[in-house]
């Protein structure tokens, strides 16, 4: 069917041969006819030439490419003389295949992709069960030892960043500790020089260090000559033994490696290390956790002691466990952007039903001439299937700078950013993604218009006003019911964002439990060997606090081991005489070092006893309101005693220390209740401690400025201070206010998204209803004249396209409440203080809707009001 | 668009109207309006053929390879395009006529004797 056999002109001849023979054979044949009646008569009995010729012409050609050719030909032409529908159905395409097509490029490399690393597939995380799977050295060490089976078994820990002095300026850099196998197991080559030796990753092993390519040009020049140079890191020299290669993506994200040197003596119990390895071939996750729980209960029997910071491991592969809690943030933005693309699909429907009102006579006019219905509805498609590529090409270049925007936007935690940066401009993944996303367009928002138009009857379209009569009802009822549909989803997506909108307001306006105005702060990295004894950092903290208060406009400052909402480090006490049998300790609370000021420059209220003094006579704790209750109900409990670190070893325990403070509570984080806190003086944290709190938290700097100077102002006097006298880098310098704000990174970045999202299918919805009350207007202009004619007057008129565009609305509102009851409830999750059938939201985004809908209904319904009836009654 | 007095006229069988082509090409090359007329004066006119309908099915069989086609003269002079069987039109016509036939019989034996229908 492929080769042309016989030309169309042949197959023509043929059959004129066979009319003119048929009408001979009439003309001499009784009943003899006259030579005009034998021809017609010849006609009759051959039937339709037109559409013999056509199948004929199917039959022997590339019927496919050849109509298609036409097609495509004919679509460019029309679309060529309709700017205005073209340009605003490509704008609805590409702006929602655009963000579809952004979204889906995150979601495809931080969900989809497997991680950049060898066999990724077999590389497992070994540690507590949660989003933070950690376990800590002794436990790490025993599996070590006794390792069953993982190969490249290897721990890190990721702390806070640290101070990397030596050359011009110091600067924060991201270090991670690392064991001798991490290279190994995540596939990182060096460039120059090597990775760990054996000998530098066992206890007390030289100070050595491996830094990514990207510090190495960025600081060093890319100089092959500093392999062996020596670097100050934290305070402590550290020779530079390798560069890793450019491609590696470190896990976690890092600039600097130096070598975890575990102890298989250790005591320190803090669970700070992230284990992993590969499953051996053929190795199931159930396998390896069998593996796990025999060598937890080995360790156990061994370190009875250890009962209350015995911890439950599990196995799970590593790529569930980097893109943990991000996937269903990700996937309801997903939702979102799916939704926003159906309201575009509902849009362009519509503009193609008032376009196919406009055409009806041409499609009329085609089937008069013989086109079939099939190919009249081939034609119809291909246009859709045009409009929705254009669209989609429009859409990837869209997309691939909006996941540019997206990224810039993105919370600090969000995984595999470097790997989504890194994606080529044109991915053939996301590509394919957008290309089939087109077609399914196509096919949505083409097919109920084709379908429409190409059974539009000849003599209801030829005769001009059969338009008027009846088909023109029928297609304003889908488009009122497609309009309906827009509102319904645009008030879902309008749902979704006003509870965040909410959540956002109800976290922010949360009592924060210490005054957040007037506050400029600074972390600073204090963690590496420069930092590890108390009497150091007490030395510190003092020197800092009497420097910054003497700079003009400061009221007071204080030094603290992390930020107000930032806070993550915890610790066991246990209350002497009351603890619970077969225990060590009684709880686990948040444990911090504060110099002495620190309450009163964050206005935390003292509620009983007194607070840190610079100068304490034994050991001594203050600790928060919610600490009090908890474990002293009913008692004040300023003067008891507790023990901190019980079951610790003992460089890691403060021991018996007395109570001397309650103090306000203070959020730990803005959506969580305020968790108890014990606060001390640095002075008083043992020096094993001290090197812990710094290893995995940044300190923070607090200034309280004085109330006629803004805070920000400060910021380059603070630096000074904190560079020149203490050669200290400030890893981030923010006001509070920005910090709190910070502090919801990832809701905030929900909530930009979806009301984004939800402000474009508002825009959409507007533009459809816009669309269909116009097109009604236009359509009853000669209803509306006989209607002013017969003594209507302009509030009638106005009145009569408003109660239509309500109407619609009204019928979306009605189900899109139903959908949005029931799809919110995913949102529960990213809620704070609201819940998802928020009665207030419930009435709000309806309401918002609806005015926005009679308002874009508003201009055309002017336009009927002011109709001229004599001019209305001529318009046919 | 059916021809006027089709009511008491049948209406070809699917697929046999190929067999009917073929059979009346055994006589020798025809042209389209001749193989039109053969059939419908052969059925006396029981049989509505739409003489168009007759050319996709030529250009059917002749891509099948069972008919040939090439221009000639008619009897009254005018061009035409003759068709003729092919050896292996010849073929297909002897089995489509054993098939016909073994169809034909059994259905009447189904139906029963003629008489018996009211």
């Amino acid at each position: 069917m492929f080769r042309r056999r016989r030309k169309p002109e042949d197959f023509a001849a043929e059959i004129e041969s066979h009319l003119a023979l048929e009408a001979d054979r009439l003309k001499v044949a009784p009943p003899v006819l006259s030579p005009a009646n034998a021809e017609r008569a010849a006609r009759r009995a051959f039937g339709n030439p037109t559409l013999v010729a056509e199948r004929f012409y199917e039959r022997s050609r590339w019927i496919w490419l050849d109509t298609v050719a036409a097609d495509i030909r004919h679509t460019l032409r029309s679309l060529r003389k309709a700017p205005g529908f073209t340009v605003t159905v490509l704008a609805a395409l590409a702006l929602s295949i655009g963000a579809n097509t952004a979204i889906f490029t995150v979601i495809k490399t931080v969900l989809l992709d497997r991680l950049p690393y060898p066999d990724p597939d077999r590389i497992v995380n070994i540690g507590r069960p949660g989003n933070d799977s950690s376990t800590n050295m002794p436990r790490f060490a025993f599996l070590n030892q006794n390792n069953p089976g993982f190969e490249d078994l290897s721990a890190w820990h990721a702390g806070a960043s640290m101070n990397l002095s030596g050359g011009d300026r110091p600067e924060p850099v991201k270090v991670t500790a690392a064991s001798q196998n991490y290279f190994q197991l995540f596939g990182a080559r060096p460039i120059l020089g090597r990775t760990f030796k054996k000998i530098e990753d066992s206890p007390g092993g030289p100070a050595v260090l491996v830094m990514s390519y990207g510090l190495w040009q960025r600081r060093f020049g890319g100089r092959s000559s500093i392999l062996g140079e020596s670097i100050t890191l934290g305070g402590a020299p550290y020779a530079i033994v390798g560069v890793l290669s450019p491609g590696f993506q470190p896990y976690p994200a890092a600039d600097v490696w130096v070598p975890l040197q575990p102890n298989p003596n250790s005591t320190n119990l803090a669970s700070v290390l992230t284990v992993a390895g590969r499953l051996p071939p053929a190795t199931t996750l159930a396998q390896a956790n069998s593996w796990v729980v025999a060598i937890g209960k080995q360790y156990l029997q061994m370190h009875p002691s250890q009962i209350e910071t015995a911890q439950k491991i599990q196995v799970a592969f590593l790529q569930r466990q980097v893109t943990g809690d991000v996937r269903p943030t990700l996937l309801i933005l997903m939702g979102a952007v799916g939704l926003v693309l159906l309201i575009a699909c509902a849009n362009v429907a519509n503009l193609l039903l008032a376009r196919a009102a406009s055409r009806q006579r041409e499609i009329a006019i085609r089937a008069a001439i013989g086109a079939g219905r099939r190919r009249i509805l081939r034609q119809l498609l291909t246009e859709s299937v045009l409009l929705a590529l254009a669209g989609g090409a429009l859409g990837l270049a869209l997309g691939s700078w909006g996941v540019r925007v997206l990224l810039a936007l993105t919370p600090g935690d969000l995984p595999r950013v470097p790997e989504i940066a890194a994606l080529p401009a044109i991915d053939l993944r996301v590509a394919a993604f957008s290309f089939l996303l087109s077609l399914i367009t196509a096919l949505l928002f083409g097919l109920a218009p084709a379908l429409q138009l190409s059974r539009t009857g000849l003599a209801f379209s030829l005769n001009e006003s059969g338009i008027r009569a009846g088909a023109g009802r029928k297609q304003s009822r889908t488009r009122s019911v497609l309009v309906a549909a827009e509102v319904a989803i645009a008030l879902v997506l309008l749902c979704g964002a006003v509870l965040l909108i909410r959540s956002f307001a109800a976290m922010h306006s949360v009592s924060l439990g210490f005054d957040p105005n007037h506050l400029l702060t600074s972390q600073i990295s204090l963690a590496g060997d420069g930092y590890a004894e108390s009497s150091r950092v007490d030395r510190l903290a003092r020197e800092l606090v009497e420097r910054t208060k003497s700079l003009p406009g400061v009221e007071s400052a204080a030094v603290a081991s992390a930020l107000p909402l930032f806070g993550k480090m915890d610790m066991l006490f246990s209350i002497p005489g009351r603890v619970p049998p077969g225990r060590l300790a009684n709880g686990d609370v948040q444990w911090r070092f504060v110099s002495p000021d620190y309450f009163r420059v964050l206005r935390i209220p003292l509620l009983s006893g007194r607070l840190l003094q610079q100068q304490e006579p034994r050991r001594t704790v203050v600790i928060s309101q919610a600490m009090a209750r908890r474990d002293w109900p009913g008692i004040n409990p300023v003067g008891q005693t507790i023990f901190i670190g019980p079951g610790l070893g003992p460089a890691y325990q403060a021991g018996l220390t007395q109570i001397v403070g309650v103090v306000g509570d203070v959020r730990e984080r803005l959506f969580f209740d305020p968790s108890p806190v014990m606060y001390q003086t640095p002075s008083q944290i043992p020096d094993a401690d001290m090197a812990l709190l710094n290893a995995y938290e940044p300190a923070a700097l607090l200034v309280r400025t004085e109330a006629s100077v803004a805070p920000i102002s400060l910021r380059q006097a603070l630096r000074q201070v904190l560079l020149s006298d203490h050669n200290l880098a400030p890893v981030s310098m923010r006001t509070m206010d920005q910090v709190s704000l910070d502090s919801t990174a990832r809701q905030n970045f929900n909530l930009l998204l979806l009301g984004l999202f939800a402000a474009l299918a508002l825009l959409l919805a507007v533009v459809g209803i816009y669309g269909v009350m116009s097109y009604n207007v236009e359509q009853r202009t000669h209803e509306i004249g006989i209607r002013t004619a017969l003594g209507a007057n302009r509030r009638d008129a106005l009145r009569l396209v408003l109660a239509q565009a309500l109407r619609m609305a009204l019928l979306g509102i009605g189900i899109g409440l139903f959908g949005a009851a029931i799809l919110t409830r995913l949102l529960a999750a990213q809620l704070f203080a609201i819940r998802p059938l928020d009665p207030l939201t419930f009435i709000a985004a309806p309401s918002i809707l609806l005015i926005v809908a009679l308002a874009a209904a508003f201009v055309p319904a002017q336009r009927a009001a002011r109709l001229d009836p004599l001019l209305a009654l001529r318009h046919e | 668009m059916r021809s006027e007095s089709g009511e008491d006229r049948l209406q070809l069988l699917q697929g046999t109207l190929d067999l009917l082509i073929l059979r009346t090409l055994v006589f020798g090359p025809q042209h389209g309006q001749g193989i039109a007329r053969t059939i419908q004066e052969t059925a006396e006119d029981t049989l509505l053929v739409e003489h168009g309908a007759l050319y996709p099915a030529l250009q059917r069989l002749e891509d099948k390879g069972w008919i040939s086609a090439k221009w000639g003269s008619s009897t009254n002079n005018r061009r035409a395009r003759f068709y003729s069987l092919t050896k292996a039109g010849r073929k297909q016509l002897a089995d489509e006529t054993t098939r016909w036939r073994r169809l034909a019989a059994a259905i009447g034996r189904i139906l029963g004797p003629e008489a018996q229908e009211g």
